[in-house]
């Protein structure tokens, strides 16, 4: 299992470090770019969309790690562990980036925050859109049709939602919330989860029997 | 002991039979060379010895062990491939230097020092991505992952391919070398036949998903015969053998013949020449003539 | 360094006969080393299994013997085992060659004879010159 995550570790961390580097960017260019209307502001309160797509569309490049351990031996059980562990990590790591993002720029330039059902909605909606990922790319083409279709559609829904909250949110947290009752967000949340888990057993079936490939 | 056997193996793809109830034992401490035009089934097979790719039926096993998805097994496997300069993702854009670490990880007898020398002395650059690597490096690639996994038994999927005639005799000395240190079974399938013949111990050829002949390479030539003559004259000798492929330009008639060096005594009579084949002549005449040859 | 190997006869063969040449060159004398099956396997780029066999034929022959740990060596009287060898296999090699060839393109076994006097005289001339 060590072995699995090992050959990992490389892709991950750069998704991470990409990650980190947006965020580091954008903070600089609000520090050093004032104005309330710029381009930097805007991005500053779209990062967890930014970070969902980034952290979520990455995880293809898990992939050819994948496809070299299998040529090398590697025990498709523990590979398909380990990728799930860090589709897992990529997907906690957009809220988490957001809100310590969020919190040193709240420090900088203005307060945000988002509710806890929020937070998991990003979570699960990142999950979701890397499980895709990770099954596209072992799939045919009519499959990988299908799926992406799929994918897309709840992607724009749960990245619009993102994006329109927190555009338009300008204070930290209480007046909005009413207007989207939680339930109705921990409810998304789940239905993202559960299609990412269906993903995900999918891939498993895939895997379990394949060949290397060239 | 470190004795690799595949068991009436059959595998298909959809409707088309690629291997067909198909049995091999690769003995220890032994060069093989595996042969077998494009489409017989060669890399189908060594997936499947490795546990790489799946089988429909039959079994293979290490000194009795289940092979499938067995690590304290595939521990002492190494299965080294082309490389491909697409991969899945469109470009390949994995550098050298992750496959070299990936293989460290999975071999247990990696031997770093050894992968350094040997991309060293290949030139090739550690940091540059497959994509970018001629022919040739990649073919370089494939040969350092072999050799360096230092694993009990090491296949090698076409490793000379792309390489240019000075930099394949070094990969024949550098395996022989490892050899003479190691002693581990080696099999390279390869299409460059006659220049690496001295360098297998034993061979096995595939034909149509199924193995024609598996046996110390020596004995297999030593079967073989070239006579001949004028044509009466050669059909008068050969009578009664086993003739494998004919040519004739007028009276002219050659044929390849198969049988022991014993039978050979009844041609001494007649005035016919007989001529000794290599092993590539040999492979031809076994696995070439046939309908429809060319397609793949 | 590749020594030429072709493919008339086994890889085997050749090598013992390689060697053989050597000794009759005085290329290694009576009772010294000569090369390993690994060095042997390096020097024509062949596996040392064929190398062995090679090696082996000649100890079969009387004409190496093995000293344990150390290696091949050359056996005393062996350049004139190996000469006693070429003489029989001169027989069938080159004579019933030259028979062959001869009856092929029609020379009498008489007019034969003449050829081979004639031609052992002219070197006999030559030495003495």
């Amino acid at each position: 299992m060590s072995k699995a995550l090992r050959i990992f570790f490389c892709p991950v961390a750069q998704i991470l470090l990409t990650l980190l580097g947006f965020g580091a960017i954008i903070l600089a260019g609000l520090i050093l770019v004032p104005g309330a209307d710029n381009l930097f502001a805007m991005y500053y309160k779209m990062f967890p969309m930014l970070g969902v797509v980034i952290a979520s569309m990455s995880t293809a490049t898990l992939r050819p790690y994948l496809n070299l351990a299998l040529s090398m031996n590697g025990k498709r059980p523990h590979l398909f562990a380990a990728q799930q562990t860090y589709l897992a990590l990529l997907a906690l790591s957009a809220p988490v980036f957001t809100q310590a993002f969020w919190w040193l720029g709240g420090m900088l330039y203005e307060k945000m925050a988002v509710p806890l059902p929020f937070l998991a909605l990003m979570a699960a909606g990142s999950l979701m859109l890397g499980e895709t990922m990770s099954l596209v790319v072992g799939l045919e083409s009519k499959a990988r049709t299908v799926v992406y279709a799929v994918s897309i559609i709840i992607m724009v829904v749960v990245c619009g939602g993102i994006g329109a909250y927190t555009a338009i949110m300008d204070h930290e947290a209480a007046s909005w919330f009413p207007a989207i009752p939680d339930v109705w967000l921990i409810g998304a949340a789940l239905a993202l989860l559960a299609l990412a888990v269906v993903f995900a057993a999918i891939n498993w079936m895939k895997l379990r029997k394949a060949a290397v490939e060239v | 002991m470190n004795t690799l056997t595949a068991k009436d193996v059959c595998k298909s793809y959809g409707s088309k039979e690629v291997l067909k109830h198909l049995n091999l034992t690769l003995e220890p401490g032994c060069i093989y060379g595996l042969i077998g035009r494009n489409g017989a089934g060669k890399t189908t097979l060594l997936g499947i010895l490795t546990g790489q790719n799946p089988m429909n039926s039959g079994s293979v096993t290490f000194d009795g062990q289940p092979v499938w998805e067995n690590q304290s097994v595939l521990n002492h496997i190494c299965f080294s491939r082309e490389l491909n300069s697409m991969s899945i993702l469109g470009q390949n854009n994995l550098k050298v230097k992750e496959y070299l670490r990936a293989a460290s990880i999975y071999y247990p007898c990696w031997d770093k020092e050894y992968a350094n020398r040997l991309t060293a002395e290949f030139g090739v650059d550690q940091k540059k991505k497959v994509c970018k690597l001629s022919k040739g490096q990649m073919s370089m690639v494939t040969i350092v992952i072999a050799l360096a996994s230092r694993a009990p038994i090491t296949i090698l999927d076409e490793p000379v391919a792309g390489l240019d005639v000075v930099a394949r005799e070094r990969f024949y000395q550098l395996l022989l070398e490892d050899f003479a240190q190691t002693n581990r079974t080696f099999v390279v399938s390869t299409h460059i036949i006659e220049e690496a013949a001295g360098v297998f111990e034993k061979v096995i050829i595939l034909d149509e998903g199924a193995i024609l002949e598996d046996c110390p390479t020596e004995d297999l030539v030593r079967q073989f015969h070239y006579i001949s003559g004028r044509d009466e004259e050669v059909d008068r000798a050969c009578a009664g053998l086993n003739v494998l492929v004919t040519e004739t330009m007028g009276r002219h008639k050659a044929v390849t013949v198969r049988c022991e060096e014993g039978d050979l005594r009844r041609l001494e009579g007649f005035d016919v020449d007989v001529a000794p084949l290599n092993l590539q002549k040999v492979f031809v005449a076994l696995c070439g003539h046939k309908e429809g040859d060319l397609h793949e | 360094m590749n020594g030429t190997l072709n493919d008339q006869t086994s890889i085997y063969l050749q090598i013992a006969q390689n060697l053989e040449n050597d000794l009759l060159r005085g290329i290694y004398l009576e009772e010294e080393q000569v090369p390993s099956t690994n060095e042997l396997a390096r020097r024509y780029n062949i596996n040392p299994a064929t190398a062995a066999k090679g090696i082996n034929l000649l100890v079969a022959d009387g004409i190496l013997y093995k000293k344990r740990g150390i290696g091949m060596f050359v056996a005393a009287g062996a350049c004139e085992k190996v000469r006693g060898k070429r003489k029989t296999a001169f027989f069938d090699s080159y004579v019933k060659e030259m028979i062959k060839e001869s009856r092929r393109l029609g020379i009498s076994p008489a007019e034969l004879m003449g050829m081979v006097a004639k031609a052992a005289g002219a070197e006999q001339e030559e030495e003495e010159e």
